[in-house]
């Protein structure tokens, strides 16, 4: 296998505390308390460590990272280091004196997310009343202190029908981006799958009014769109394939090709701080295990697809098919591919509305 | 994108020059573009006011090329970033 590049970002999960417990959360359901987090001077170490290997960009996340009362700290460190600093937030509990000093610390991009386009759906969802509000109001501040802004929106059943006033939302606060995503399911998302999974009937009516907007506002806002996977042909290029352009760090301090990665059994990941992220890089077990195209299995060894998508996501590939190496399930090449279309669409009739909130 | 376009590089979009790979990069949310030396000249123009007639110019007097050339580099490239969600027209 040839060498690989040096890694473009790194996702420095901070915490995962927050105020908000959406029920598609991508932190593990095992969620780590304020105890187990790493301290300033850790994270300090990761961004010179990350600088030096090639890390082009990070993205403070978490959890909600601006919990931390460290964070403008790492943010202008980050800046100085020559990263590109971005802040993943739920910004409920951003205010105007800490937009400006992270502004003046050098932060050039804020991605805050929203629930849907009206408030009682997004705090029903978030389970935090007034959030929504709050968000609008932080979301505001943050192009004001001159500082990029992207709109994060997670879809599913419950807020799909919002969709054309969440891209109105977005136009109104001036964003420079807006990231649809539709919900990926692992963690948390999985155990609320049934009440979150969209009909194929919705997802189509949505993926006519993203291909529309997006021509018709080039000019104005990015529209970034991430699919509903069940409902794909293809798999998508997870992560940007295993090990090629992106490190996860977790609040206590492991590396992870992914956030998702350590449902996966066997992987051990390494410390950082313990042993040298250049090592765990590239010379690791973790990162080495399906990096590339050597691990892969029938139908992906063959497939003129196999540097484009990497086989899929080997998360969806353990908690669909019961094994890291198989083809993800939702490539219309899996044995099981007709089976998780029917699943999906029997799971988006199910009469069910309650959420199970992500809690520690 | 046509000769009157004055593209401009978009809010919170940076130039960077990436020490370990060697090239000067252009980074946005999500966004990292590699910049070779015309890219790197042309972006250092856009500064939402000038043409694309007015950069392509300024490019040919600087590196004693043809002008229409330029033109159509500077048109494309222009365009590339727009699509690439980094640059308005």
């Amino acid at each position: 296998m040839t060498k690989p590049g040096a890694p473009l970002a790194l996702v420095a999960e901070l915490t995962h505390r927050c105020p908000l417990q959406c029920p598609y959360c991508s932190n593990p359901l095992e969620l780590l308390k304020a105890g187990a987090e790493r301290d300033t001077a850790f994270w300090l170490g990761i961004i010179d460590e990350a600088a030096a290997l090639g890390v082009l960009q990070i993205h403070f996340s978490g959890g909600e990272p601006v919990l931390r009362p460290d964070l403008v700290t790492l943010v202008a460190h980050a800046t100085a280091s020559g990263l590109y600093a971005n802040l993943i937030t739920s910004a409920v509990t951003l205010d105007e004196p800490k937009l400006r000093a992270l502004a003046q610390a050098g932060l050039a991009h804020v991605q805050v997310s929203f629930q849907g386009a009206v408030a009682t759906t997004a705090d029903r969802i978030g389970n935090y009343r007034g959030g929504h509000n709050k968000k609008l109001q932080a979301a505001k501040l943050v192009t004001q202190a001159g500082m990029s802004l992207t709109v994060n929106a997670v879809v599913h059943r419950q807020n799909l029908q919002e969709l054309p006033a969440i891209i109105d939302m977005a136009l109104a606060l001036d964003a420079d981006r807006l990231e649809i995503a539709h919900v990926q399911y692992h963690g948390w998302a999985l155990k609320n799958r049934r009440a979150l999974m969209p009909d194929r009937h919705a997802f189509e009516a949505a993926d006519k009014i993203v291909t529309q907007k997006r021509q018709e506002l080039q000019d104005k806002m990015v529209i970034d769109y991430v699919v509903p996977d069940y409902y794909a042909k293809a798999p998508k290029t997870c992560m940007g394939g295993w090990g090629q352009k992106t490190l996860n760090i977790t609040p206590d301090g492991r590396v992870l090709p992914c956030h998702a990665a350590e449902t996966i059994p066997g992987l051990t990941f390494d410390r950082a701080g313990e042993t040298s992220l250049k090592k765990i890089w590239f010379e690791s077990a973790d990162f080495n295990a399906f990096r590339g195209t050597a691990w892969m299995r029938e139908p992906c060894a063959s497939c003129d697809m196999k540097t484009i998508d990497f086989g899929g996501c080997r998360c969806q590939a353990l908690s669909l098919a019961g094994d890291p190496r198989a083809t993800d399930p939702v490539c219309h090449l899996s044995p099981l591919h007709q089976k998780i279309l029917e699943m999906a669409e029997s799971e988006s009739q199910a009469d069910v509305r309650e959420f199970v909130y992500r809690r520690i | 994108m046509d000769q009157s376009s004055i593209p401009a590089l978009r809010r919170g979009i940076r130039r960077h020059f990436d020490s370990t790979r060697g090239a000067h990069v252009l980074l946005g949310p999500e966004r990292v573009v590699v910049l070779d030396e015309i890219a790197f000249e042309i972006v250092a123009l856009l500064d939402g006011k000038r043409s694309i007639t007015e950069i392509s110019k300024a490019l040919a007097i600087k590196f004693e090329a043809d002008a229409r050339e330029v033109e159509s580099d500077v048109t494309e490239f222009a365009r590339e970033l727009v699509e690439k969600g980094l640059a308005t027209e």
